[in-house]
């Protein structure tokens, strides 16, 4: 048993999806509760992959690759468990700021914490004010995360969080703010929660705002 | 599920700077040979001078002027190998000389360390021989271990065999050091017979080789030296022809002028060489420097000195010569920002001019005055960026990647397509962590540190760790019996 869990670990390390697929499969197949087919093989997996990214060893495609492959044994596991068995790290809302139109480093925060967990609902990019207004009524997210690469367009960030305390919205989310010219002396000045300076630490910030 | 280690990038082909024309090393290449037939080169060796006598070369009867016949150069030449291989105790670790094949590393003799942990100077012994070595042996983009100390705790009689054991013990690489007594040379040569398994084993694979600073620019063969180069030529062990001249003291105050004496006391080196022994395995040596006209020292961070370096090479390779020249200097005192430009400007001259063996390019400090333990790390990586530099560009079906940006289209990314995984490790240049390319926040988070003080950490930590493949236990036995070794 010891040694197919193994194996799940070790071709989620490579990213290798279909395989960790299949192998989900065969534990089940073999009789192996799908809870620990979840804690002894992809979370034991993705937390190697998650120490050797930390280390610099890993780079950021093989841990989207690897979380990739996790999500691929979640696939066949996820009928199978308990609601409250499926791990969740929290509802987590993301967007690139109104009149913004990068999305590269929102989507890589959004697929790291896919990668940790996290459920996503993204915004997209040009995300008006009012829209994350709306998206954390309808989703009730633990956090919103919201990104900017100018100078000119993370002032959005303020009116956003403004937008928020009107709609009484404020307290009920956590707030992250991030994106290259982003600080956080910034981050503290607008009244945000907290600020990543990059997608590792967004997970390890997020992680730490949910209190997981 | 560990990645694999990265294998020695070395040996990557240079060329592509080139700061003379074809035309304008041909006009040196004929000035050469004009200063060696008009005015010629002081010898007062007598085995030289025999040697020389022998070969057609006119003497003159009053002063030891010998003035070399144009055919004799150009037959000593043809007869010099044009391929040398200088092989490490590990053969990862070979060193394919020729051509515009680059290698770079550590070059020598500095007598005074800048102490990693008191930050104060401090005369070098040999123990730091061995501890650098250990440190370079870990260092992957310095490709061989030329002794960067003289030990001053040695005697000048014990001093070769004890910095080549010294060297060898502790790194795997290829160790070159300056050498001071014909017995010394023979010492070291009985020494590395019994390493390498047997005498014509060290022929085929030289662990090691020996360096002659037999000229004394301008012109002028120095003695002692002189008897070592004809020694080691014998030994047929691979030997550096060097000679560091200055333009505005030392050689003309012109580039040109100093790039012609220069050729012409290089050639005048090959050609003992040959006639000691027809073959014998050499690097040219020649090391172009200026004098600092304000005050008469000598200049290893000049932008000059990456120019005439990157010409020497190009030099080298139209005779088709091996050569040693040197890089990554600098004037600086401290590992600063003086130091770091310095050294890079002149490091990445050298390698795209095709230096197949560019030495003082890691831990000196105040030209070759100083080592520092943590320059060593710094220049690692700058070391690591010009080989990256060398590689060029590859531009083929597989990097035009035109299937990938069609299977990502506009508007996607490009960080979990196969393509990215597949190259992404080996299309860029990873520095060491001297290098911080995280935001101000992060780094604040890290401690603050700059380049030099991450320098010192990795360089602690590498001497408290790192433990290179150590002698056969027999042969160092036998050695330690055989001669007096001070560590």
């Amino acid at each position: 048993m010891a040694d197919i869990l193994e194996k799940i670990t070790s071709h989620l390390y490579d990213g290798e999806d279909e395989m960790v697929a299949e192998l989900v499969q065969k534990a089940l197949d073999q009789g192996i509760e799908p809870q620990e087919i979840l804690a002894g093989g992809l979370i034991a997996g993705m937390d190697v992959v998650g120490k050797d990214f930390k280390a610099g060893d890993l780079f950021v495609p093989e841990v989207l690759i690897a979380a990739r492959a996790m999500h691929a044994g979640m696939g066949i596991l996820r009928p199978l468990l308990a609601e409250s068995d499926v791990p969740s790290a929290g509802k987590y809302v993301i967007g690139t700021m109104a009149g913004d139109l990068h999305d590269i480093g929102k989507n890589l925060v959004k697929m790291m914490l896919e990668g940790a967990g996290f459920e996503t609902v993204d915004l997209g990019t040009d995300v008006q004010p009012g829209v994350f207004v709306d998206a954390v009524r309808e989703h009730q997210p633990t956090i919103i995360g919201m990104s900017a690469l100018l100078t000119t367009t993370m002032i959005q960030m303020k009116a956003t969080i403004e937008a928020l305390e009107e709609a009484g919205l404020r307290d009920v989310v956590k707030i992250m703010v991030g994106g290259a010219p982003v600080t956080a002396a910034f981050a503290e000045e607008i009244g945000a929660d907290a600020y990543a300076p990059d997608a590792a630490s967004a997970v390890d910030v997020a992680r730490s705002m949910v209190g997981a | 599920m560990a990645r694999k280690r990265r294998e020695p990038v070395k040996g990557l082909v240079g060329g592509q700077y080139k700061p003379l024309t074809d035309s304008q090393v041909q006009r040196i290449h004929e000035a050469a040979l004009s200063i060696l037939e008009r005015t010629g080169v002081q010898v007062e060796e007598p085995e030289a001078l025999k040697l020389f006598q022998e070969a057609g070369a006119m003497l003159d009867s009053d002063a030891p002027r010998v003035r070399l016949p144009r055919a004799l150069v150009e037959d000593a030449i043809d007869w010099a190998p044009s391929r040398v291989v200088l092989a490490g105790r590990d053969p990862r670790w070979d060193l394919d000389l020729g051509g515009a094949r680059v290698h770079i590393g550590t070059g020598g003799a500095a007598v005074t360390v800048l102490d990693l942990e008191t930050d104060q100077l401090r005369p070098a012994v040999l123990r730091d021989v061995a501890e650098l070595a250990r440190l370079v042996d870990a260092l992957d983009n310095v490709h061989f271990y030329l002794v960067p100390v003289y030990p001053t705790d040695v005697g000048k009689d014990e001093v070769d065999i004890n910095t080549y054991y010294t060297g060898l013990a502790n790194t795997t690489k290829h160790v070159q050091a300056g050498v001071y007594s014909v017995q010394g040379v023979r010492d070291t040569v009985e020494m590395c017979e019994r390493i390498a398994g047997g005498a014509e084993q060290l022929r085929e694979r030289p662990i090691v080789s020996f360096i002659t600073s037999w000229m004394v620019s301008p012109l002028k063969f120095a003695t002692d030296v002189t008897t070592l180069l004809v020694e080691t030529c014998r030994q047929r062990i691979p030997v550096v022809l060097s000679a560091a001249p200055m333009a505005g003291s030392t050689a003309p105050v012109t580039l040109a002028g100093m790039l012609a004496q220069l050729t012409a006391e290089q050639l005048s080196g090959v050609v003992l060489a040959q006639l000691a022994r027809r073959g014998a395995p050499l690097l040219i040596g020649p090391i172009p420097a200026t004098a600092d006209m304000k005050t008469g020292r000598y200049l290893a961070g000049a932008a000059e000195f990456g120019l005439t370096n990157g010409a020497m090479s190009q030099i080298a390779q139209f005779y088709r010569l091996p050569i040693y020249n040197s890089a990554g200097m600098t004037d600086a005192k401290v590992p600063d920002v003086q130091a770091g430009f310095e050294k890079g400007m002149s490091a990445v001259l050298a390698v795209l001019a095709g230096s197949n063996f560019i030495h003082h390019a890691a831990g000196m400090l105040e030209n070759m005055n100083i080592v520092a333990a943590e320059q060593f790390v710094i220049d690692n990586d700058i070391l690591g960026m010009t080989m990256r530099v060398v590689q060029g560009i590859a531009v083929n079906d597989e990097t035009l990647a035109l299937d990938v940006i069609d299977e990502v289209g506009p508007g996607g990314h490009y960080l979990m397509a196969d393509h990215t995984l597949r190259h992404m490790r080996s299309e860029f240049y990873y520095p060491s962590a001297v290098v911080d390319r995280q935001g101000w926040d992060m780094w604040q988070q890290d401690g603050g540190l700059d380049a030099r003080e991450r320098a010192q950490d990795i360089a602690r930590d590498i001497l408290a760790n790192h433990r290179p493949k150590s002698l056969d236990p027999e042969v160092e036995k036998w050695i330690r019996g055989r001669f007096e070794l001070h560590i």
